[in-house]
This record gives structure tokens, sequence and C-alpha cells, in this order.
């Protein structure tokens, strides 16, 4: 017995369709290459260039930072060794993405896990450089500095773990739904 | 109240695809290209061209499915943006039409609830060749989808007083055609 006349008659229209068998696989080669690539040609280049500046960036900060004099203060060097490393690293990890076609977006716990250490490295350079910072004023600038860092950092902590979380139970939930909406189509069939 | 399993199933893809999950998104293609290359065909004159629209479609689709906040939307998305590459690509008049086209009222517009068997298939799809572009297109979205006229609006980006007069003119002349193709 024929339950929608209409469901029928789309897979039936289907099953008229013919196609050329090269076309056809062209297509699927494409795709297969598409789904392998998690970056569009626009996203590879935006990840190679920015992944380049960054780098670029980067190694000369880690070349120049050690030799800065003005201020004379060593946290201030370390401080920005430590910013220029990070970026250094992110812009391999740019890099990378480009080379590779691999979307960013599914490395997110790589790059959160990379922006902690960094910033928690900054705020120990920064804290502990202030004890030692003979200027009144730098040290007070140097604390604040580091605890607007890990201030920065037990939010997005909290929003990324909050929003992770969420998304992951939202998807078990679905799948729980999925096979209980399942289990009653067998039941009402039965 | 427990949802159609296929709802479900429907939200769980696109939520999985929208994680950037590789096997959803394969998913997604296997269940759609069927559909959609025999929508695009009916819109693109060549069938070269045809698989280079589904192929632009699967482009534009992976890049922007994280865009789509309602998965329940997702076939209607799915043939917007089908029917929007085919327009960029070779048919910009599917584009312009729809800024054009007068709006209608919809209770101006007589009811048409033929429903073909489906053992009318063949000679459909055969007659669809005969028909006008606009009209092909709502037959299409109607009968291989079964959707309703608010859907077919939602695709084609007119209002649905329109399109129920479109789909309703569209099943005239289909009949039209497959009464003279019995005929001959």
């Amino acid at each position: 017995m024929i339950e929608d006349p209409l469901e029928e008659l789309g897979k039936r229209l289907l099953s008229y369709e013919s196609s050329d068998a090269q076309f056809g696989e062209k297509y699927r080669r494409e795709i297969s290459t598409l789904l392998r690539r998690e970056l569009n040609p626009i996203g590879r280049w935006v990840q190679f260039l920015a992944g380049t500046v960054f780098v670029l960036v980067g190694l000369f900060g880690i070349v120049v930072a050690p030799h800065m004099t003005n201020p004379p203060q060593p946290v201030v060097r370390w401080a920005g060794l430590v910013g220029c490393s990070y970026m250094a690293v992110w812009g391999v990890a740019m890099l990378i993405c480009a080379i590779w076609c691999l979307n960013p977006n599914r490395y997110q716990v790589l790059w959160f896990s990379l922006g902690t250490l960094s910033m928690v490295a900054m705020a120990a350079v920064l804290l502990n450089g202030s004890w030692q910072a003979e200027d009144t004023m730098l040290r007070e600038q140097l604390t604040h500095g580091a605890f607007a860092l890990l201030g920065i950092l037990g939010v997005s902590t909290i929003v990324y773990f909050l929003e992770y979380y969420h998304k992951q139970t939202q998807l078990k939930l679905l799948e729980l739904e999925y096979r209980l909406a399942g289990l009653a189509a067998k039941m009402e069939r039965e | 109240m427990l949802r159609k399993r296929e709802a479900v199933y429907q939200e769980l893809l696109v939520r999985r695809c929208q994680d950037g999950r590789p096997d959803a998104l394969e998913e997604l293609i296997g269940l759609w290209e069927k559909r959609l290359l025999y929508y695009i065909r009916r819109l693109v004159e060549h069938e070269s061209d045809a698989w280079d629209v589904l192929q632009q479609t699967w482009i534009r689709v992976l890049a922007s499915i994280r865009n789509l906040r309602e998965p329940a939307a997702l076939r209607p998305w799915l043939y917007a943006v089908a029917r929007h590459v085919a327009a960029s690509h070779y048919r910009p008049e599917l584009l312009q039409r729809a800024k054009t086209d007068a709006h209608v009222d919809p209770a101006g517009v007589p009811e048409d609830d033929w429903v073909p068997r489906y053992d009318e298939a063949l000679y459909i799809h055969e007659s669809l060749a005969h028909l006008s572009l606009e009209h092909r297109e709502v037959l299409v979205l109607h009968f291989l989808e079964g959707m309703s006229v608010p859907e077919i609006a939602a695709v084609v980006d007119v209002p649905s007083g329109t399109i129920k007069s479109r789909l309703y003119y569209a099943k005239r002349a289909l009949r039209a055609v497959m009464a003279k193709e019995r005929v001959s």
C-alpha cells in the first residue's frame, strides 16, 4: 500500500533520471577532495597570509626582545619574549592548517590550550617581575596587567567550557531523541 | 510529544555538520545529491553545467552551514542555495524574475488539489521538459519533495500567493502536455 502518493511519485521521478557516468565520476572526485580539504581556497589563503605575518613578527620579536634596553627592566624583555614566542607558535599552527587544508575551528581545544599556556606564562612573568621592579609605577602597571590577563583567561575558560558542554549535551540529547523516535516508530508498526 | 524520526535525524545531521564532522558532511551530501541534481537539471540546459552547479552548491553549503540557525529549514535552504548558484552562473533570469513578479493575493487563486498517480511518473518526467522554466521549477519542488506552497516560496524567494498561482497554472500546463503526449 502506498502511504504518501507524492513521496512515491518523487522516488519514481528520481529513478527515471539518467546521467553521464563520466560527469558523475568527475564530480565524485571533486567532492572527495572537497571533503578531505576542510578549508576553501579563500580560507586557505587567509590562513597562509596571517600565519606568515604572525611567524615573521613573532621571530622578529624573539630576536629583538632580549636586547631591548628601553625600558631597562628584565621583566619587559621576558614578557615581550613570551608574547612573541606565542605569536610565532600560533603562526606556525596557521601555516600547518593552510598547507594541509585543515579547518582551524576543529582544533579549538589546541588553540585554547596554547592561548592559556601563554597567558599563564605572561602573567607569571609580569607578577614575578613586578616584585623586582624598582620603579613603583611600573610595578603597579605590571601587576594590574598580570591580573587583567588572568581575569581574561578565567572568563574565556568559563565561556569556552560552557559552550563546549552545551554543544555536546545538545548532540547527546538529539541522539537520544532519535533513538526514542525510532523505538516509537517501531512500536507503532507492531 | 515525540517528534518524527526524520525531523530529529535532520536536526542531528545539521548539528553534526555544524560541528565540522567530516562523516556528517559526507552523509549530508549522499542524502541530498541525487534530488538536488534532479532539480538543477530542470533549471540548466546542459548536464555538465548541472554537475558543475551541484559541486558549487556543496562548496557554498559546506562553507555556510554553520549559519543555518533552524535545522528544520535545511531542505528549502539547500534548494535555495542550489537555485542561487544555478541562477548566478547559468540562469540570471531566475533572479530577475523574482524581483519583477507581481504580488498575487492567495485568496484569489483557485485551488487545484490534483495529485498525479505514481504510475504517471514517467509521463511527468518527460513532460516537464515541455513546460516553461518557472512552471517546471515549482512542479519539481512540489512533486519531488512534496514541498508545500510556503516552502516553495522560501526556495524561490517570492510571495506564497505568487507560488500558489504558479503551481495552479503549472499543473494545468502539465496536464495539457501529458494529454497531448498520451494522444500522440
